[in-house]
């Protein structure tokens, strides 16, 4: 269903609901603060025993706590004795599971689906700051997989070579992230005591009951061009739940969000600990990317890429830092006017210099893509970069992958780019990926139609 | 960051109705929703100065209301059932509603059908409803993105499915 469409169907759902209710309006407002400003005596007065009763009802119920540990706490502690436990390092594997990618004909702008099947298995060692993750594509083609791999300072995929970190200046090192399961199962004992992860009720997996586990995790989502700068932590999101079946006590699954009842999950083959002798955490080589697949939006260790530094550009300077010809350089593109371009450098820090050129068509901000507004943002390299969500694509364009995600960007008037700036403020983006002269290209907008027209326009130029 | 008693009177202009219709799946009458609501506002009217806009302000006037429809709905059971825990999922009040829509609400789960009302009833957007539902915005749009399928399909509604989710690791 594209975006437009649910905008049509947005509107008929909320028609159907509204309609039989007919018009109504609120009662007067002036009334309520009239109610607010008069005296509210015998308010309080029940108040006053509610708190005094709910007091008393809370120190029982705490002493009660602390006499008769919950059931489910046994449960979860017993859980956390599950996971054998023969070293420091965690390994985690995951069943095969169904990934559906869009493909875009540019000829036509015909869009089709095809789905694949990813299996991904990681290894993080918490105490080295290590962490790897393999992702491969069973049934395609022998071998076809990426490799993500992070250290505190420094990340790599086999496809995309070294990133830079967000945030990572030289000889520093970055609190490594990794995904929310991993961190929980390398320490679970611990995170559930201090109560990182919480009962999240109970449900069934395939006939077999199981309770849910909530982990919370703070979310650093990386800032577009300002390096250093991060969207910020929303503390309190329940990131990630785990599906442990009640009887083994086994973890069997990892759904996104607390939404279990959203299909089936990512189904999870074993978790174990074992010990450095038996792990795999070796940085990868690099290897080229299966056509027509991507690395998937939002891996963990490439949550952190940024670029390293970035600057306006005037719009005749973009292929002398590109080196050569910008494949989307225009006056105008879709009918929006060019509005700004940025160099960004894109090398991790002693690495040499990776640039990368940001055109900004339409409604922008600050020389960035304004957040709700029509734009459509081209990027382009001279090597596949997970910040731009260039891939390592084909020559061939017959088969573009069309990707829909989420990017976040800061409110125009934001006095702080950054922390708190523009935890809100995201939005669902699509985004194309291909080759053109030579360039490594991403097109992104908030319209599926006008990211594909875009996409055409630019590979149809001489 | 506060709010000013100008902004709560905005949002009570411009989402008391949605509110109220979103929380009478809660309530199971309009009569109790209005009542929880009005009831919610004087609170936050109350309480605006502790208010420091670490979620969206309509989030949480919301929180207020929701806690003050379920503490009526506990007093209401505790007399009339003995059992105020109950673990109902949000309905619809039915109005005169299609039945095909009705039919298809109440297949959703409690979670989703409560995403489907703050959404079409109240017009909160994905960071409120994350706010209110404590989950991720993703989490709000994939939800949304399937019950929309779900109700789109009971309604008949000419549109090409696509149950791709965009969101996930």
């Amino acid at each position: 269903m594209s975006f437009e469409s649910h905008l049509v169907v947005d509107e008929q759902i909320r028609d159907a609901l509204n309609a039989p209710l007919g018009d109504e309006q609120p009662p007067s407002w002036s009334v309520l603060v009239e109610r607010a400003r008069a005296p509210r005596r015998s308010r309080r007065r029940v108040w006053a025993f509610s708190v005094g009763t709910v007091a008393a009802a809370c120190a029982v119920v705490a002493l009660l706590l602390l006499l008769l540990p919950g059931r489910h706490n046994d449960l979860l502690e017993n859980a956390a004795a599950a996971i054998p436990a023969k070293g420091p390092v965690l390994h985690l594997v995951y069943r095969p599971s169904p990934v559906t990618q869009q493909l875009l004909d540019p000829a036509t702008g015909h869009v089709h689906a095809v789905t694949v099947m990813t299996r991904d298995e990681l290894w993080y060692d918490p105490a080295r700051h290590l962490y790897k993750e393999i992702r491969r594509f069973p049934g395609t083609e022998p071998g076809a997989s990426d490799v993500l791999w992070r250290s505190s300072k420094e990340a790599y995929s086999a496809v995309f070579g070294r990133q830079a970190l967000s945030g990572h200046a030289p000889g520093q090192a970055l609190a490594i992230q990794v995904p929310p399961e991993a961190a929980l199962f390398s320490r679970y004992r611990q995170a559930l005591a201090s109560h990182e992860a919480s009962y999240g009720g109970s449900g069934t997996l395939d006939g077999h009951p199981v309770l849910y586990l909530w982990i919370y995790h703070c979310v650093l989502a990386p800032f577009p061009g300002h390096p250093g700068s991060s969207l910020g932590c929303t503390e309190g999101t329940v990131d990630e739940t785990i599906a442990i079946d009640k009887k083994t006590l086994d973890p069997v699954a990892v759904y996104p969000g607390t939404d279990t009842a959203r299909g089936p999950g990512f189904r999870i083959e074993s978790v174990s600990l074992i010990p450095r002798s038996e792990a795999d955490l070796g940085m990868p080589a690099r290897t080229p990317f299966p056509p027509a697949m991507t690395p998937g939006p939002g891996g963990c260790p490439c949550a952190t890429v940024d670029v390293r530094t970035s600057k306006t550009l005037a719009p005749d300077s973009a292929s002398a830092w590109l080196a050569r010809p910008a494949a989307g350089l225009r006056g105008r593109l879709d009918g929006l006017p060019l509005e700004a371009v940025r160099g960004d450098s894109l090398n991790p820090a002693g690495l040499p210099v990776r640039h990368g050129v940001e055109l900004i068509y339409g409604s922008s901000c600050k020389a960035m893509p304004r957040y709700g507004g029509d734009y459509v943002l081209v990027q382009e390299s001279r090597t596949p970069e997970f910040f731009y969500g260039t891939q390592a694509t084909p020559a061939s364009t017959h088969a573009i992958p069309l990707e829909s995600t989420y990017s976040h960007f800061a409110e125009c008037n934001a006095e702080k780019i950054g922390f708190y700036a523009s935890q809100d403020r995201s939005e669902r983006i699509w985004t194309t990926a291909f080759r053109k002269n030579g360039l490594y290209v991403s097109v992104s907008s908030r319209s599926r139609q006008r990211t594909i027209a875009a996409t055409r326009q630019i590979l149809s130029a001489r | 960051m506060s709010a000013s008693l100008a902004e709560l009177e905005l949002l009570y202009r411009d989402r008391f109705i949605g509110f109220k219709r979103a929380l009478a799946s809660i309530t199971g009458d309009y009569a109790t929703a209005e009542e929880a609501l009005q009831e919610a506002f004087l609170r936050a009217m109350t309480a605006l100065p502790e208010f420091r806009g670490e979620c969206p302000l309509g989030a949480w006037v919301w929180r207020i209301a929701h806690r003050t429809a379920l503490g009526e709905l506990r007093r209401r059971r505790r007399h009339r059932l003995g059992d105020p825990d109950g673990d109902e999922g949000p309905e619809l009040v039915v109005h005169g509603h299609d039945p095909r829509l009705v039919d298809a609400l109440r297949a959703l789960p409690p979670r989703r059908r409560l995403i489907v009302f703050l959404r079409y009833f109240a017009d909160c957007s994905y960071a409120e409803i994350a706010a209110i539902c404590e989950i991720s915005e993703g989490t709000v749009a994939a939800s949304l993105a399937q019950a929309r399928s779900a109700l789109a399909a009971a309604l008949d509604l000419d549109v090409e499915h696509d149950l791709r989710t965009e969101e996930l690791r």
